[in-house]
């Protein structure tokens, strides 16, 4: 409930010196991660819960916030300089901003990427504040019935967006569920697969976890790149806003488009920035007057993924929130930081801490004026951040991860979790398994089992209760749609064709 | 390393075959009906089934002259030194930092993998204590982390 009590509380949380220089060391922290190639802002959060394990809940969040929203835009610059992207969001136009760097537009680009950065930003935002309190009244509502089918479209939308082998994304996904069934059951308080090891009884420890997947993997992925493949650095000066509304004029339909459809992308359980990116490329590619230019630099694609990728962030956040399902690899590593803090995602926290809530919307506001200044900061530095000898930066990385995961149970058995779960995500990676599933099933496989198994006793091992809740049965018959869908599709097309 | 399809497939499949076999001693509830198993149980023969279905695409692409197993190009002998020193560097702080200390180790680690990564040695050694000071007073004094004292416990 937004009240003029509650606006102030978060005003008040917010308006902390303490909670601004968070703020500020997260951004600084969001621009150099996000404008090292290699290094992902998934990689980033995951870094940065040890430390805010140690934080009241407020200036945790802020400091992820403004994190991503920083990391983000900073992909933009290397893509934009040596075309490799900072991280994978910026992949998707990297070719057009290259190509406009040769032609000696490098500081314009950076300057058009970085508003329609801020204002992709503020479009995920506005959807975030109005479409979040909305979906938390009607999910207030909900029953274990309804959870269960939420995860199960969680998990189902993870498998479907990932790209790439439906079979591959569903392989990584049962991985992740079997290693969520790992520590004491919870219908009869039996210890699964834990081979009488005591570290195991409370399952994996998220955040080891996160570690390896994101860091320990990304170190494993660039040790094994050689420096030589990398682009030469092109140095650019000048006023970076010069000439910049020039082409925001031209494509303010596909920015604005563009922001809306990169929230919504957001909002879908496990498609974050990068796939907003592409899907939005995509779109604007499909509608432009000019298709065959993109990729050989215009502006057109590059300003309505750059506008999607941020507006993407905000999007996530939503049923993160309200239902505690995360919109992508970043929430759900937000969301093991709330249960950490005691605070379970979900309806009930707008009306038992809306302080939070609010203070999540003033940071995701606050981050994207910051954007500004301190865009324009990374992008004037970025030929000393991009000089930074990555053979030196690896080690370092490497013992902040293991530090981190150590910091989190003060146990060597968690340093142990991250190697393994770290050397398991590179192999995935090199055999086309995508590890965002399986992270979704580490994230939403105690919510399944828990609903499921709650429902079922509570209905006495009936399964009609799961059709019979209006809400229940309208999500149950999505989830079901979206899983005949693969073999409904091809009938279909198949069909068409004949009928042509 | 990639693997062709057919021993990703055998692999889901040994692997869901063990889960099922295994979950089978899992206690269910007081009136027979299943418990702790379920999950476990239902998974496992979705694994299997997912595995089964790795194979016939595997075997296309043997077909197609696709070996089992295919080095990537980056996997030479460099990339392989610089991924197993990573992987070991892990291993040592996991066995050594008890004893050795979390200075220790950690200065060894940063100093083995810089060193590794083609550095040199007073570079090397310039970032390990500068790394590992930071992450000292970083973890250990501001955020209190316990971090192990060992040989430099005095």
């Amino acid at each position: 409930m937004v009240t003029f009590e509650n606006l102030a509380n978060a005003a008040g949380l917010l308006w902390d010196v303490n909670v601004i220089i968070v703020i500020v060391l997260a951004s600084m922290y969001g621009l150099f991660v996000g404008a090292m190639p290699g290094l992902t802002a998934s990689m980033a959060t995951a870094l940065l819960v040890p430390v805010t394990f140690f934080m009241e809940p407020v200036p945790a969040l802020a400091a992820m916030v403004a994190m991503e929203a920083m990391a983000i835009f900073a992909g933009d610059i290397p893509a934009t300089l040596i075309r490799i992207p900072g991280t994978p969001s910026s992949a998707a136009y990297v070719e057009d901003s290259y190509a406009l760097t040769k032609q000696g537009q490098a500081s314009r680009v950076m300057g058009v990427q970085l508003v329609v950065s801020v204002i992709g930003g503020f479009i995920g935002t506005i959807i975030l504040i109005f479409l979040a309190p909305v979906l938390a009244e009607v999910a207030l509502n909900f029953s274990t019935y309804e959870y269960f089918w939420l995860a199960c479209f969680g998990l189902s939308c993870a498998v479907m967006v990932s790209g790439g082998s439906t079979s591959k994304a569903l392989l990584s996904l049962l991985t992740g569920l079997l290693f969520n069934c790992v520590g004491i059951d919870i219908a009869v308080g039996f210890p699964r697969f834990t081979f009488d090891n005591p570290n195991l009884f409370d399952g994996f420890s998220f955040i080891p976890v996160m570690i390896g997947m994101f860091g320990v993997a990304e170190i494993l992925r660039n040790v094994l790149v050689k420096e030589s493949r990398i682009a030469p650095f092109v140095t650019q000066t000048g006023n970076i806003f010069k000439g910049v509304w020039g082409p925001i004029k031209e494509s303010w339909w596909p920015m604005l488009h563009s922001g809306v459809v990169g929230t919504a992308v957001g909002i879908l359980p496990g498609a974050g920035a990068d796939i907003a990116a592409w899907v939005t490329y995509g779109i604007t590619k499909r509608f432009s007057k000019t298709p065959e230019k993109f990729g050989h630099g215009t502006y057109e694609g590059l300003v309505a993924a750059s506008t999607a990728n941020n507006s993407a962030l905000a999007g996530a956040w939503v049923p993160a929130l309200v239902f505690g399902i995360p919109g992508d690899s970043i929430t759900a590593i937000i969301i093991g930081v709330l249960y950490m803090k005691n605070i379970q995602p979900g309806p009930n926290i707008f009306t038992r801490s809306p302080e939070i809530i609010l203070a999540v919307y003033g940071t995701f506001i606050m981050a994207n004026i910051l954007l500004i200044p301190f865009g324009w900061l990374a992008i004037k530095l970025a030929s000393k951040v991009l000089k930074v000898p990555r053979n030196l930066l690896y080690p370092v990385i490497l013992m902040f991860c293991i530090v981190g995961a150590f910091a989190i149970n003060n146990s060597v058995f968690d340093i142990g979790t991250m190697l393994a779960f770290g050397v398991a995500a590179y192999f995935m990676e090199c055999n086309s398994i995508p590890v965002a599933p399986a992270i979704l099933g580490l994230v939403l496989g105690d919510l399944l089992e828990r609903s499921f198994m709650v429902s079922m006793m509570k209905s006495e091992w009936s399964l009609t209760p799961f059709f019979e809740r209006p809400i229940s049965a309208t999500l149950g018959a999505i989830v079901i749609l979206i899983w005949i869908m693969p073999v409904l599709f091809p009938y279909i097309k198949r069909k068409m064709a004949k009928g042509a | 390393m990639r693997f062709n399809n057919i021993v990703i497939g055998i692999a889901a499949i040994l692997s869901g075959s063990f889960i099922f076999v295994y979950s089978q001693s899992f206690p269910s509830l007081g009136d027979g009906r299943p418990g702790a198993s379920l999950f476990p149980m239902v998974l496992s023969v979705l694994l299997v089934i997912v595995g089964l279905v790795q194979i016939p695409s595997g075997v296309k692409n043997v077909k197609n002259k696709e070996p089992l197993f295919t080095r990537l190009p980056e996997f030479d002998l460099q990339g392989f030194c610089n991924f197993l020193v990573v992987v070991m560097c892990v291993m040592f702080y996991i066995y050594a930092s008890d004893s050795l200390g979390f200075l220790i180790t950690s200065f060894l680690v940063v100093f083995i993998m810089t060193l590794t990564l083609r550095a040199r040695v007073t570079v090397s050694i310039a970032v390990a204590v500068g790394a590992t000071l930071c992450i000292y007073l970083m973890f250990g004094k501001m955020l209190m982390v316990p971090l192990p004292v060992g040989l430099l416990s005095f």
